[in-house]
C-alpha cells in the first residue's frame, strides 16, 4: 500500500508537471501562433483593401484627363495634387532617377558579382549639370529631343580605367525622336573623344546588370500605368551578415564607418517610418506604350513608392514574355535638404539583381556635393574638355566590397505578394542559390557541396 | 629589291641604316631643333556639337615624322658612283575636318530600334614629300635634283557603327587615300596611297561579347580587303579574329588569328598569303 501511496504521490507529482508543461506548452504555442500569424499577415494589399488614407490619396481612374496642348501630358500640372492617378505617381517617380536630379558632383562606387564569385568594381566621379529646375519638371518643360541635363563621368578605378572619361547629353523622348542621350567616350590611351551610338535602352551596359533605362528612369509618357495597390517595405538593400560596418565619405571628404543593421530604407530624415520601421508603399505598373516604345524588349514594370513622396525604394522589370528579368532595390538619402516635398531624396545604394543571368551589381553615391556651378565649372561640360583630362572635384570612396563573400544578397522576392501580376519563376539553379544565400546570410558559391536545408525555401 | 639575309646580317652599315643595299651613303638624319620657336609644331582645332551632330576642323603645321631621304651629293668608290643622301624631316600643312551624327533608326526588321553612329573624316595634306625614283634614277645618270617630289594628299574615312541587339557592334568603314599627280616610280608620302595612285580598304568589324560569361569573353573580327588603282586593282584581304578573355581585373588574354589571302607576291596583303598567324597575348595591369 504504502508503495501504492507514495507511487499514487508520484503519479501525482508527475501529472502535475505534465500538466504544468501542457499549459506552459500551449502557452507557448499559443504565442508562437499568434507570433507567426502576426509576422505572416500579408503587407500587401488589393485596391478594395485600401485604407480610406490611400482612397483619399489616390484616384483609381486609369485614364488620366489629358493636356489640351501635350496629350502626352496629364491636364493637372505636375507635381499634381492629391488625388494622385497611377500615371501621376508615374511622373512624380520620375523625380527620383538613379543620379539625383540637381547638379552635384559625387563619387560612384559599383561593382559586379557573377553567381561563380567573379567581382569586378570601379569607381567613377560624377558631375551633373541640371539644366534647368531639379526636378522632373525640367524633362516636362523642354521640347522632344532637347537635352535637359549633362552628366561627367570621370573613372578613377581601377587603374586601367583611370582617366577613361564619358560625357552623356541627356534628352527628353518624343515619337520622333527615340533617342535619350548623346553618349561621348575619351580613351586616354587615344587621346580622342568619339560619339558612340546612342545604348539600346533596355540592354544592360557592358559587365553590369543595369541597362541604360534603369540608370536614367523611363519617361512617364512612354508607359501606361495601373495601381496594384499597397504594400509595406521593411528592407531593400540586404548587407551580408559577414559584413558589420560599412565605410562612407561625407561631401567634405571625411570618412566614417556606420554599422549596415543601422542602415534605413530611406536612412534618417524620412519622416514616415512606420513604428515596425517599414515603409508604406503604393504598387503601380508601368506598361510600355507601343506606339511610343514598339520594340521595347520590356512587357512591364513594378514600382514600389513610398506614399509620400513617391520615392521608388523597389522596381522589377518584366521580358517580353512576362518573366521577372531584373530586381532593383534602393536605399535612399535625403541630399539636398532645400528642395520641397522629399524632392531633395537621391539614391544612395542601389542593388540590381538579374534574375535570369544570377549577375548582381550595386552601386553606392558617395560624398555626395551639391553644386551651383559657376561659369568657370560650366565650361566642363562639353565632349572635348575630356581631352584636357581634368579633375577638379576629386570625391573619393572607400565604399567597395572587400571580398565576393561580402557582397550584398540578392534582394528578396516578395513572394506571394500581388501573385497575379508577378511571375517569380527563377530557374532551379538561382532558386537553389537563392535559398542557399538566405540560409547562410551571405553568398554562397561553392552551391554544388552546399544543399539546402528543409526550411530554406523562404525567399 | 631588299638585301638577302645573309648581306643584310652582315652589314652593319646597313643595319644602322648608314647605307642602302646598292652602297649609297646616308648620313645622320637632320632633325628640328626644339630649342628655337620656329622649329615648333602649332596646331589648331575646333569642334562644335550641336544636338546630334558634332563637326571641326583642324589646322596642324607639322613636321613630317618619316625623314624623307634628299640627294644631297654624290661620291665614287671602287663599286663604281653613288649617291649621298641626307634625310630630313619636312615642314607640312594639314587642313582637317571631322564630323559624326548619332541617331537611332526605328522600325529595322527583326531589330527594332538601331542605334547607330555616322562618322567622316577626312586629311588633306598640303605639299607631301615623296620619294622619287624616276628622278633618283635621273640623278644617277648624272642629272640634278634632290630626287623628291611633293604632292597633296587625301586621306578620307567614312564610318558607319551599328549597335545592335545582344550588344552586337557592326562597323563598317570605307578608307581612301588618294595622291594627287601621281606618276609611275613615286614612293611613299604621308597621307597617299601606297605604290598606286588610290586605294580603297572597306573595313568590316563585328563584335560581340558573350553574355553567359558576363562579357568576359569578347570575340571580334575584322575584314579588310584592300584595292588600289590605276595598276594593281585588288591587292588581298587580311581577316583578324580575336578572342579576349577578362581573366580578373587586371589580367587579360587574347588568342589572335590573322589571315591573307589572295593578292599578288608583291601587293599589300598578297605578300603575306604564306604567312596566316596566330599569336598570344596575355595583359597585367599594374
Amino acid at each position: 500500500m504504502g508503495q501504492t501511496i507514495v507511487s499514487s504521490k508520484k503519479n501525482h507529482s508527475v501529472f502535475r508537471v505534465y500538466l504544468c508543461c501542457l499549459l506552459l506548452g500551449l502557452v507557448g504555442l499559443s504565442t508562437g501562433v499568434l507570433y507567426t500569424v502576426a509576422d505572416d499577415k500579408p503587407t500587401w494589399r488589393g485596391l478594395d483593401e485600401l485604407t480610406s488614407w490611400e482612397r483619399e490619396r489616390v484616384d483609381l481612374r486609369r485614364n488620366t484627363p489629358r493636356d489640351g496642348v501635350n496629350p502626352a501630358l496629364p491636364a493637372e500640372q505636375y507635381p499634381f495634387r492629391a488625388p494622385y492617378t497611377a500615371e501621376e505617381m508615374g511622373f512624380r517617380l520620375m523625380d527620383f532617377p538613379h543620379t539625383a536630379r540637381w547638379s552635384h558632383v559625387m563619387a560612384d562606387a559599383f561593382g559586379t558579382i557573377t553567381k561563380e564569385g567573379y567581382l569586378t568594381q570601379g569607381i567613377t566621379v560624377v558631375m551633373v549639370d541640371q539644366m534647368a529646375s531639379p526636378n522632373t519638371q525640367s524633362q516636362i518643360a523642354v521640347a522632344p529631343g532637347e537635352a535637359y541635363s549633362r552628366h561627367m563621368y570621370y573613372y578613377t578605378y581601377p587603374p586601367k580605367n583611370d582617366g577613361v572619361q564619358e560625357m552623356w547629353i541627356l534628352r527628353r523622348s518624343g515619337l520622333e525622336s527615340s533617342a535619350k542621350l548623346d553618349y561621348y567616350a575619351y580613351t586616354p590611351s587615344l587621346r580622342r573623344v568619339r560619339r558612340q551610338p546612342p545604348p539600346r535602352r533596355e540592354t544592360p551596359f557592358p559587365g553590369v546588370a543595369q541597362s541604360f533605362d534603369d540608370i536614367l528612369g523611363v519617361e512617364a509618357w512612354e508607359f501606361d500605368w495601373h495601381l496594384l495597390g499597397a504594400d509595406v517595405l521593411h528592407e531593400t538593400v540586404r548587407f551580408p551578415s559577414n559584413r558589420k560596418t560599412i565605410t562612407l565619405a561625407e561631401s567634405n571628404g571625411r570618412f566614417y564607418d556606420e554599422a549596415t543593421d543601422s542602415i534605413k530604407l530611406m536612412r534618417e530624415h524620412y519622416p514616415f517610418y512606420r513604428k515596425d520601421g517599414g515603409v508604406d508603399c503604393f504598387v503601380v505598373v508601368a506598361t510600355p506604350r507601343r506606339e511610343w516604345l514598339p520594340d521595347y524588349k520590356v512587357s512591364k514594370i513594378i514600382y514600389w513608392l513610398d506614399q509620400y513622396y513617391f520615392y521608388p525604394l523597389r522596381v522589377e522589370r518584366y521580358d517580353e514574355e512576362g518573366k521577372l528579368k531584373m530586381i532593383e532595390v534602393r536605399i535612399a538619402q535625403q541630399e539636398n535638404k532645400s528642395l520641397p516635398n522629399g524632392q531633395g531624396f537621391a539614391s544612395h545604394l542601389v542593388v540590381y539583381f538579374d534574375a535570369e543571368l544570377d549577375v548582381i551589381s550595386y552601386s553606392l553615391h558617395d560624398a555626395h556635393l551639391t553644386r551651383d556651378w559657376t561659369a568657370d565649372d560650366l565650361a566642363a561640360f562639353t565632349p572635348d574638355f575630356m581631352r584636357r583630362g581634368w579633375l577638379k572635384y576629386p570625391q573619393k570612396s572607400q565604399a567597395l566590397v572587400n571580398s565576393p563573400e561580402e557582397f550584398y544578397l540578392r534582394p528578396a522576392l516578395l513572394e506571394g505578394r500581388f501573385p497575379k501580376e508577378r511571375s517569380l519563376t527563377l530557374s532551379p539553379a538561382v532558386a537553389a542559390r537563392v535559398e542557399t544565400q538566405n540560409k547562410r546570410g551571405q553568398l554562397v558559391f561553392d552551391i554544388e557541396e552546399e544543399s539546402p536545408g528543409p526550411d530554406a525555401n523562404q525567399h | 629589291m631588299p638585301p638577302g639575309d645573309r648581306q643584310a646580317s652582315s652589314n652593319q652599315s646597313l643595319l644602322d641604316n648608314r647605307t642602302n643595299v646598292v652602297g649609297d651613303r646616308v648620313l645622320q638624319t637632320e632633325r628640328p631643333d626644339w630649342t628655337r620657336l620656329s622649329d615648333h609644331q602649332f596646331a589648331m582645332r575646333v569642334d562644335v556639337s550641336s544636338g546630334a551632330l558634332s563637326w571641326g576642323l583642324v589646322y596642324y603645321y607639322a613636321w613630317e615624322r618619316d625623314a624623307t631621304p634628299n640627294i644631297t651629293g654624290r661620291f665614287t668608290d671602287a663599286g663604281g658612283d653613288h649617291l649621298i643622301f641626307t634625310p630630313r624631316h619636312e615642314r607640312i600643312h594639314h587642313f582637317g575636318v571631322t564630323s559624326d551624327y548619332a541617331w537611332v533608326v526605328t522600325g529595322v526588321p527583326f531589330v527594332g530600334n538601331l542605334p547607330m553612329v555616322f562618322r567622316a573624316e577626312a586629311l588633306y595634306t598640303k605639299d607631301a614629300h615623296f620619294v622619287d625614283y624616276t628622278k633618283q634614277a635621273a640623278i644617277r645618270a648624272g642629272g640634278d635634283g634632290n630626287g623628291i617630289s611633293e604632292h597633296d594628299t587625301l586621306r578620307a574615312a567614312l564610318a558607319f557603327e551599328f549597335a545592335f541587339p545582344s550588344k552586337v557592334t557592326v562597323i563598317f568603314q570605307p578608307s581612301f587615300y588618294y595622291t594627287a599627280d601621281w606618276h609611275e616610280g613615286l614612293g611613299v608620302g604621308f597621307g597617299g596611297a601606297v605604290g598606286d595612285e588610290w586605294n580603297f580598304a572597306p573595313v568590316v568589324f563585328v563584335s560581340r561579347p558573350v553574355q553567359s560569361t558576363r562579357d568576359r569573353l569578347m570575340l571580334s573580327a575584322t575584314l579588310t580587303p584592300y584595292f588600289s588603282g590605276p595598276n594593281r586593282d585588288y591587292q588581298g584581304g587580311k581577316v583578324r579574329l580575336v578572342a579576349s578573355y577578362e581573366f580578373s581585373p587586371y589580367i587579360s588574354g587574347s588568342f589572335i588569328y590573322t589571315g591573307y589571302s589572295d593578292g599578288d607576291d608583291d601587293d599589300l596583303f598578297g605578300q603575306y598569303r604564306q604567312y596566316d598567324n596566330i599569336g598570344i597575348e596575355l595583359q597585367y595591369e599594374f
